[in-house]
């Protein structure tokens, strides 16, 4: 009785998952969102030369902050990688490139619980 | 035998709805818009989905603020999630066609005791964002109207 019920709801969010009517948000294609740190300050031209260099197919977006040796970049995983993005925003290696690492924080705008239902619903879409 | 039988009817089922399914996928999505919302004027999905992208950016490149936002960006389901929950938020302030399915600000913000500088820098990220596509003034001012009185519900929660 269990492993019936148990497969009614496995098939149940299967079918939700695979026939429901997608938001235009929900079509858009998934981004990521990588932020890295540059070993030293760029200068305006190498800030502008990092930001020029980003503009490629699969990168949505980048910002520099050249104070805080930070560069940011949206980009879509399928079309860019992020060794191809950290070996762009090296400028043939006038920067060492890294992830940058936060220290952890308590608060965050998008609670891990409300990603849930995306993580259950793209495990189960096949198109 | 009779978990069987439900099997294969709720197989069949299935099935026959795949090819309706792949034919909505392929339906060229239309929506009726009104010419002169902010929406249109702002250029309509696709230029705010562009815009969210480079906002976000911009927040992650922000030391002021990005360690907020760490978590969620190492996350792309999470990222994903508060993604369009902005474009939503700002297509449909702007008269689009979306709907806005997050939590509440004040709910979401509960317990974040973001102050009101974190506040100023998030919306001088917007606007960076905005210049960055050369949104007109009566645009961003407008845009800026209607996300302005959240404030309220975010700072000092």
């Amino acid at each position: 009785m269990m492993v019936l019920g148990f497969s009614i709801a496995l098939i149940a969010v299967f079918l939700y998952a695979n026939l429901r009517s997608l938001s235009l948000t929900e079509l858009n294609k998934p981004i990521h969102l990588k932020i890295f740190s540059i070993n030293q300050i760029p200068d305006t031209l190498q800030a502008a030369s990092i930001k020029s260099t980003l503009k490629i197919q699969g990168v949505t977006a980048n910002s520099i902050n050249p104070k805080a040796q930070t560069v940011s970049v949206t980009y879509n995983p399928d079309m860019v990688s992020e060794t191809k993005i950290m070996e762009l925003i090296s400028l043939n290696g006038q920067f060492e490139v890294a992830e940058k690492r936060f220290a952890p924080t308590p608060v965050c705008p998008v609670p891990p619980l409300q990603a849930l239902k995306n993580h259950v619903l793209y495990a189960f879409r096949i198109f | 035998m009779k978990n069987l039988k439900l099997f294969l009817l709720l197989g069949m089922a299935f099935m026959f709805s795949l090819p309706a399914c792949k034919e909505d996928d392929e339906v060229q999505i239309s929506y009726e818009v009104d010419p002169n919302s902010l929406y249109s004027r702002l250029g309509g999905f696709d230029a705010i989905s562009a815009v969210t992208d480079q906002f976000l950016a911009n927040v992650a490149a922000d030391a002021a603020i990005n360690a907020r936002f760490a978590a969620t960006v190492a996350d792309p389901f999470r990222l994903e999630v508060l993604r369009n929950n902005l474009i939503d938020q700002i297509c449909e302030g702007a008269g689009g066609p979306c709907k806005y399915k997050g939590q509440t600000m004040a709910e979401a913000h509960e317990g974040m005791n973001i102050t009101q500088d974190e506040f100023n820098a998030l919306v001088g990220d917007l606007v960076a964002a905005l210049d960055q596509f050369n949104v007109p003034t009566q645009e961003k001012d407008d845009l800026l109207a209607i996300l302005g009185p959240m404030q309220t519900d975010i700072v000092g929660k």
